[in-house]
């Protein structure tokens, strides 16, 4: 179905290039920045005694 | 414009993850909206562990690999008992009184954990055990489980339904290098007065992650 229709509309209503803009700029905007690695595996280092370390990083 | 680029536009127009962004995440059957929410929140399970701390309970649905989890679990155990970690299987306490966000502390063995849906049957607080759905309910969140690893442990062999919990809905999976399955997680044994052969034949399972 999707295939067989236009992939521009003519007239009122968002084009299809506005719409996929708006959806990739909401993802842009909740996603948060990277973990810092290093940050985290000075705080939870590889432990003997603390396996959950390694699950964590 | 690539050819990946136009698919991807595609999937974004139609509300689809798409296959470059589930290629290198987590097993989903979510729709894009529900994808971007569902990875937010994981994001925020692991911040929230480096920044404060570990939880005092795991988000199950939260993992990646939640199998590997389960083995640091028993590393622990086996590093702090001082005995073999093949020696240790899980013993599993469901605890139905208390809301997995209240919990306050960790327990001082084993790992406190929730997040898991079961399909088929539903969680009869009253009795403790697994019991029949109630109308137009398909899907219950499972109870916080205490998973203690415990040594030499038998296996019941009755009173006992062994409860499959995959990742997604669609029950199967490929089997990695790991030796673990892409989607199957583990058993966990959950108490019933009924014949297990009942929910076997009901199709009874619990997911980590529903489709929406």
């Amino acid at each position: 179905m999707l295939s067989v229709q236009p992939r521009t509309s003519s007239g009122g209503g968002k084009s299809r290039e506005e719409v996929i803009g708006e959806i990739s700029k909401g993802i842009e905007d909740q996603t948060p920045v990277h973990f810092d690695m290093d940050t985290v595996m000075e705080k939870y280092p590889t432990l003997y005694n603390e396996s959950m370390n390694t699950v964590l990083a | 414009m690539s050819e990946e680029l136009d698919k991807m536009c595609t999937s974004l127009f139609n509300n689809q993850v798409p296959d470059i962004f589930s290629g290198v995440g987590f097993l989903s059957l979510k729709p894009l909206s529900s994808w971007i929410l569902d990875l937010n929140q994981r994001i925020t399970f692991i911040s929230k562990w480096i920044n404060e701390g570990l939880p005092p309970a795991f988000w199950l649905s939260g993992f990646f690999f939640p199998q590997a989890f389960f083995t640091g679990a028993r590393q622990n155990f086996a590093r702090k008992h001082i005995v073999a970690i093949d020696e240790l299987e899980m013993d599993f306490k469901i605890y139905d009184e208390i809301d997995p966000q209240e919990v306050a502390e960790k327990p001082e063995d084993g790992v406190f954990c929730y997040g898991m849906y079961l399909e088929g049957a539903r969680w009869n607080k009253t009795i403790h055990m697994i019991d029949e759905s109630k109308p137009k309910q398909l899907y219950i969140e499972l109870p916080l489980i205490w998973y203690v690893p415990k040594r030499n442990r038998e296996k019941p062999t009755s009173g006992i339904y062994d409860l499959p919990v995959y990742k997604v809905l669609s029950r199967t999976g490929t089997l990695s290098t790991t030796g673990h399955s892409t989607n199957f997680v583990q058993y966990i044994e959950l108490p019933t007065k009924e014949d297990p052969a009942k929910w076997v034949r009901g199709g009874v399972a619990a997911f980590l992650a529903l489709r929406y």
